[in-house]
């Protein structure tokens, strides 16, 4: 609520305000640098803000210390861009490795655990594979599952689908249909992928100059006759987004 | 503004700016060594990432000790070597070798090389980490990045060390025997014999108390210095180099408070 973050003298955002509905999928979407990473990172603890609150589930967890989000981040799972599976560990190592922590398994239950994940995201034939011998599609359902062994409530996804070819974004943007659809997760997604994001919102929040500019369902951005968005779903390099 | 980057100039504040960046360093690592020591009391171990942490850590320096210490053993022999051929002293030789290995030399610089080798590749590792955002991927499955990455560091470290410490003594004084018998004629019983009779348990005890402390500083400097990366890679690469220069630095100002309060008799 009323979100502000500065980087130095860069005001990201100005004032966000935004209410996540349980069960949705909610793409956050935006040209480059309009800070919806920096947003979703709020609702982690990764950032504080300058002012505003972050509320979960009716908590306000602005000012938690470190230790108090541990918990949270249990329910409230984030998946980055770049996947972060650990290089060290094998796939199936890294899937195990939150079974192990936090349900309390053996290294050997959390491994045999760890494959019925990886089946969720089609990967148990590559589970013994280190993270830099799959591709970039792998790694990032691989992470996905890796943050679905903490049950979580809802799933924070950043940018899933960002430098993946046409096929393996729609394996992607078929595994968020079914964390939603099968598995009852609340799903953000932060993309700019307008073909992933027509296929599978439920609901659409587009950013820009640090606010939420338009906020509903993606038939609302199809009928939209506000300029900034018809420039940034046509894509089209001329208009008030410079 | 205009005033203080004028102000900013001059000697009194680069000194100034280099005390207040010391003073965050070293409480950075001081809060961090109690953290470490606080999670290293708890019971919650990841005993997977320890063994692992002792494999790399330990394991893998086995090769660059013992050529260290044979050469330092063979070193010593040949330092003293010139005396024991002037006095005749050979009787001398395993105690004068020992006592330099076993209590200075020898764990100074396998330290040293332990830092460089072991150290400069966990600060490039968790700095890595940290620029690739797994550092925060720990914290986003709800672990603590000091227990789960920091600790096993800090136990493998210390424990190694101490042993590595014990390995490179015995090669140190193989390789001094080696030296007497090829280089100094005189015959290695000899040498053998001086080393027994010479007593050197003490000055063995002392190289491995400084093993032990020489891995904990190597530890929290390495891990400090490696989650505190910014800046990419060339962040990184500073960040190693001031790894491997502090830790050096610790190692002698241990060494020497070891030494002092130990006493010279050893």
């Amino acid at each position: 609520m009323g979100l502000t973050k500065s980087f130095g003298d860069h005001r990201v955002l100005d004032g966000v305000d935004l209410a996540i509905r349980d069960g949705e999928i909610t793409y956050i979407i935006g040209t480059s640098g309009t800070g919806k990473s920096v947003l979703v990172k709020h609702a982690v603890g990764l950032l504080r803000p300058d002012s505003g609150r972050v509320l979960i589930e009716g908590t306000d967890v602005s000012d938690l210390p470190e230790r108090a989000w541990a918990p949270i981040r249990r329910r409230y799972v984030l998946v980055f861009q770049h996947s972060t599976l650990f290089d060290s560990m094998t796939l199936r190592e890294n899937v195990a490795l939150p079974l192990r922590k936090h349900r309390g398994l053996s290294r050997a239950e959390a491994r045999e655990r760890a494959m019925d994940y990886l089946r969720l995201v089609r990967m148990e034939d590559r589970a013994d594979r280190m993270p830099a011998e799959v591709g970039p599609s792998e790694r990032k359902r691989v992470a996905i599952s890796r943050a679905l062994t903490l049950d979580p409530h809802c799933a924070i996804l950043d940018e899933p689908t960002t430098g993946l070819d046409v096929i393996a974004s729609a394996t992607v943007d078929d595994l968020i249909r079914r964390l939603s659809r099968e598995l009852g997760r609340t799903v953000v997604v932060v993309s700019h992928d307008l073909r992933s994001i027509f296929g599978v919102a439920d609901r659409i929040v587009f950013l820009y100059k640090g606010r939420v500019w338009l906020d509903g369902p993606p038939d609302v951005f199809r009928v939209s006759d506000d300029p900034v968005v018809r420039q940034f779903i046509q894509g089209d390099p001329n208009g008030p987004i410079v | 503004m205009k005033a203080l980057a004028r102000f900013s100039s001059v000697p009194v504040a680069a000194a100034g700016r280099t005390l207040l960046a010391a003073c965050r360093v070293v409480g950075g690592m001081s809060t961090l060594q109690v953290r470490i020591l606080r999670a290293t009391f708890s019971a919650d171990h990841d005993y997977d990432e320890t063994l692992r942490q002792f494999h790399q850590v330990g394991v893998r320096s086995v090769g660059v000790v013992v050529a260290t210490a044979l050469l330092t053993g063979a070193i010593m022999v040949i330092q003293s070597g010139d005396f024991v051929e002037r006095t005749g002293a050979t009787s001398l030789v395993g105690w004068a070798a020992g006592t330099a290995v076993l209590a200075e030399v020898g764990p100074i610089l396998i330290g040293l090389m332990f830092s460089g080798r072991v150290g400069a590749n966990n600060t490039a590792e968790l700095g890595a980490m940290v620029i690739t955002d797994q550092v925060d991927a720990v914290r986003l499955l709800g672990l603590d990045p000091v227990r789960y990455l920091a600790v096993p560091r800090f136990l493998a470290m210390i424990v190694m060390l101490v042993l590595l410490t014990c390995v490179g003594d015995l090669f140190a004084l193989l390789g001094g025997a080696v030296t007497c018998q090829v280089l100094l004629q005189i015959d290695m019983h000899v040498f053998w014999q001086s080393v027994f009779e010479s007593h050197l348990l003490n000055y063995f005890a002392m190289g491995l108390v400084k093993g032990f402390a020489f891995g904990g500083a190597i530890a929290v400097v390495s891990c400090h210095y490696g989650l505190a990366v910014k800046g990419g890679a060339e962040g990184l690469g500073r960040a190693v180099n001031n790894s491997v220069v502090t830790a050096a630095i610790a190692i002698f100002v241990v060494n020497f408070v070891i030494s002092a309060l130990w006493g010279g008799g050893g």
